[in-house]
């Protein structure tokens, strides 16, 4: 038996003339939990998503068990013995769980009609040499995200996998759940299951790891971590990031006592309610919350892409009632969505997306003044140094980090005052960060205010001022970023679900 | 030095979609010019030309139509409505030519505009929708003529799609090419123009740019609409008649020539250029294949094949350039 029951060898990867993946080496050993660790934009997913057939490499190979072999698409990979378990739940809510579990993949018997019994027996054994207390009849929507989490893992392992990989299982999690995950993992390993296991949070990985190797910038830094005991926290920051943390987050505070927008009680009747809070000119507020807090969709109904139902807004000293974008961005309000490709026109110019939303210079009579667009274009491509070769340049053939200079640039040219940004740095890679937030203290400096939306715990408490903490649509903190800790944060955004 | 290699890509994909469109018509043009003598000249080149217009003027709102991500299979209907009403205004209701011709383009860009309307409001998908609107207004139509070819129509409504400048090039070919001028710089260089586009490639990206997705697709809707009515005013006057059935048909044309322009089916691309060449390709390959004696059902079969080589060489082009 060779060494490793999967190896990838100088794996090669790029998308529209963008390397991705520059030569990406790792070995994964039965029965161990093998983590990958690295920045949004490092290549994790990119890598496993090779590995799971959904993109193909450029060059590289991939071994399974010593043997060379070709994935050709999902459904093959999980032929080959590798079962991929994404962040986003794949289950179907109305059915029961044992139906889930077996989805596609349901015991047939003689007469070809579903064998319910043997699917039913097969799955209370699983649970059972687990110990897990999940009723495999009730209806999966029963239970909450953390057990459905489990439910996909359960799903994977069904179909007689020998590698399972995780993409940041534990992010919507309680601590009780992940305790419940890491015993399964625990368990599985035992019986000779290996774990490619990707995580943001660097205290899984002492906790649940074997060996670790690092992603940075689509390549893999130093070898495979053989021994954890013998690294630190502070050396995987080192290797992930490329530099000290320090310069990783140049704030500088603009911060007015005056009151731009003020929310009282808003809720949209489903995802948040009773959200008050103020941003002020000159402002970073940072929103925290796990999934499901209603961060997104509170941000989406101050841009009026959402119906409000309770509660006002007062925005400049005036009531304001957010009707549909196109009125949001008459009263300077920028979106920049947590999706690039739903905010930016990624099939049009590098003019266009910047141009799209102004009038005033651009447009006269319906018809475009072509020649101010491009130089506007030009102006916010050297001004927020864009790496483009023209204006008309697609948006498509960007990098993520410049893409989002184009999102920035459209609103700043378009003067906007209050920028909502979801996730504003999600895929971009650490040097177009940093450019992200000297773009965000200049906004400030301008007098902007800005609601940062993140999941990134670092970038929350480096460049905000305050953080609001949601959880399950409501605000359950407000602090000050300065004497705000990473744990408090935690503990507000999960609650008492916490220790 | 990482955009290079894509922009590379992206224009050699872009001029071999545009350039394709060109290099088809240039070879089934030599291939008739060997097959039939009087094949080419001028003469048959007005003739073509003159062929050709309606299924252009139409053509030019599909084309926007598509862009949007949408598809329009009402304008052979709204086409045959649009020349009906005139004729029987005119005729049965004894209105002024000028009345009478503004009531038939009135009606086709109001059809076009429920369209819209209920594609948008209704949040039904254009191919049903306009599938109900084609079989609705072709009833319109036949209740409209009563089911008669309607003569006797003043001259001054026929004169657009019958009579020639100098008694040499037919007036039909100046509305044709009004049409695409007009249709080439509202698609370039106006603000419409640019949220057709950023409309069809992406809807939720357009809405939170401030783009009225809606009001776009409404328009353009009514604008394909209002082709029709003016197709229908050249139709009509091309036939000396107007009838219900007289649009059978020619929706499926018109998004023929909009895909052999280069026109994405998906949305968000497309070129009234392409379109023209589109059409030409079409009137062309009528013209020659009568001119040689072939069959109308041979015609029909290569017009077909056509089709789905253009559609092949089309999501071939995209796999091979946008992946």
């Amino acid at each position: 038996m060779a060494e490793y029951i999967l190896e990838m060898k100088d794996i090669v990867k790029s998308f529209y003339g963008i390397t991705v993946l520059r030569g990406v080496n790792f070995g994964v050993r039965p029965g161990e939990v093998h983590v990958l660790l690295g920045e949004n934009g490092a290549g994790k997913s990119t890598l496993m998503k090779i590995l799971s057939g959904v993109y193909k490499a450029d060059s590289g190979d991939i071994l399974i068990d010593g043997e060379k072999a070709t994935v050709r698409d999902p459904a093959h990979s999980l032929a080959l013995g590798i079962g991929m378990v994404y962040q986003e739940l794949s289950l179907v809510p109305e059915v029961s769980v044992v139906e889930n579990i077996w989805l596609g993949n349901l015991p047939a018997n003689k007469m070809k009609f579903v064998d319910w019994e043997a699917a039913k027996k097969k799955t209370k054994q699983i649970f059972d040499e687990l110990g897990i207390d999940i009723d495999i009849n009730a209806k999966t929507s029963s239970y909450d995200l953390g057990i459905q989490q489990l439910i996909e893992i359960f799903r994977v392992i069904s179909k007689d996998v020998k590698i399972v990989i995780l993409d940041e299982p534990t992010s919507s999690l309680t601590d009780v759940e992940v305790e419940k995950l890491f015993h399964i993992i625990s368990e599985l390993k035992k019986q000779g299951i290996s774990f490619v296991y990707i995580t943001h949070k660097l205290e899984e990985v002492f906790e649940i790891g074997d060996r670790v190797t690092v992603l940075r910038d689509g390549s893999t830094i130093g070898s495979t971590i053989e021994n954890i005991g013998e690294t630190t926290e502070d050396d995987l920051v080192r290797m992930m990031v490329g530099r000290t943390i320090d310069e990783q987050y140049p704030k500088v505070s603009s911060v007015t006592p005056e009151v731009m927008l003020e929310a009282r009680g808003v809720s949209d009747g489903k995802n948040f309610f009773d959200v008050s809070f103020a941003l002020h000119k000159g402002e970073v507020l940072g929103v925290a919350g796990l999934v499901g807090s209603g961060r997104s969709n509170l941000a989406r109904a101050l841009f009026g892409l959402r119906r409000l139902t309770k509660g006002e807004i007062i925005y400049k000293g005036k009531r304001y009632t957010p009707k549909n974008p196109s009125h949001a961005i008459e009263n300077r309000f920028g979106l920049i969505t947590k999706d690039r490709k739903d905010g930016l026109l990624l099939h049009m110019p590098i003019r266009t997306n910047i141009c799209v939303s102004k009038k005033d210079g651009l447009v006269k009579g319906g018809f475009r003044l072509r020649g101010n667009e491009n130089k506007e274009a030009e102006k916010y491509i050297k001004l927020l140094n864009i790496d483009a070769s023209s204006p008309g340049q697609k948006a498509r053939d960007l990098s993520g980090g410049n893409q989002q200079k184009v999102a920035v640039a459209r609103w700043i040219c378009n003067g906007t005052e209050l920028f909502i940004m979801d996730e504003p740095t999600r895929g971009v890679d650490v040097g177009a960060r940093v450019e992200v937030y000297n773009l965000i203290n200049e906004i400030t400096a301008n007098g902007g205010a800005v609601l940062m939306i993140s999941s990134d715990m670092p970038e929350l408490l480096g460049i905000s001022d305050n953080i609001m903490v949601m959880k399950k649509g409501r605000v359950t903190a407000m602090l000050e970023s300065g004497e705000c800790t990473q744990e408090l944060i935690l503990e507000k955004a999960a609650g008492s679900e916490i220790k | 030095m990482k955009n290079e290699n894509t922009i590379k890509k992206q224009s050699a994909g872009y001029i071999l979609q545009k350039f394709s469109a060109i290099v088809i018509l240039l070879a089934i043009i030599v291939i008739m010019s060997i097959g039939s003598e009087n094949f080419f000249s001028g003469k048959n080149f007005l003739n073509i030309l003159n062929q050709s217009a309606v299924l252009g003027i139409m053509a030019i709102g599909m084309t926007f139509v598509i862009i949007t991500g949408g598809i329009d299979l009402s304008v052979g209907s709204l086409m045959a409505l649009s020349g009906s009403v005139m004729a029987v205004a005119a005729t049965g209701l004894s209105m002024p030519p000028l009345l009478a011709v503004l009531f038939g383009i009135a009606v086709s860009t109001g059809m076009g505009f429920l369209n819209g309307f209920i594609i948008t409001k209704g949040k039904i998908q254009p191919f049903v929708a306009t599938l109900g609107m084609y079989t609705a207004l072709e009833g319109v139509a036949l209740l409209v003529t009563d089911g008669l070819p309607i003569s006797g129509i003043p001259e001054e409504i026929l004169a657009l799609g019958s009579q020639s400048a100098g008694g040499v090039v037919p007036y039909s070919i100046f509305v044709f090419a009004a049409v695409a001028i007009i249709g080439w710089i509202l698609l370039d260089r106006t603000v419409l123009g640019r949220n057709t586009i950023a409309v069809g490639g992406n809807e939720e990206a357009s809405k939170t740019a401030g783009i009225k997705t809606d009001g776009t697709k409404i328009i353009i809707y009514a604008l394909s609409g209002l082709c029709c009515g003016i197709g229908g005013l050249v139709m009509t006057g091309r036939l000396n008649s107007a009838n219900a059935l007289m649009g059978d048909g020619m929706e499926l044309q018109a998004i023929t020539a909009a895909a052999l322009g280069g026109t994405s089916l998906a949305g968000g691309v497309g070129s009234i250029g392409g379109t023209v060449i589109g059409v030409l390709t079409i009137g062309v390959l009528n013209n020659g294949l009568d001119l040689m004696n072939t069959t109308p059902f041979w015609q029909k079969v290569i017009l077909g094949v056509m089709i789905v080589a253009v559609v092949l060489l089309d999501s071939w082009r995209k796999r091979k350039f946008n992946d």
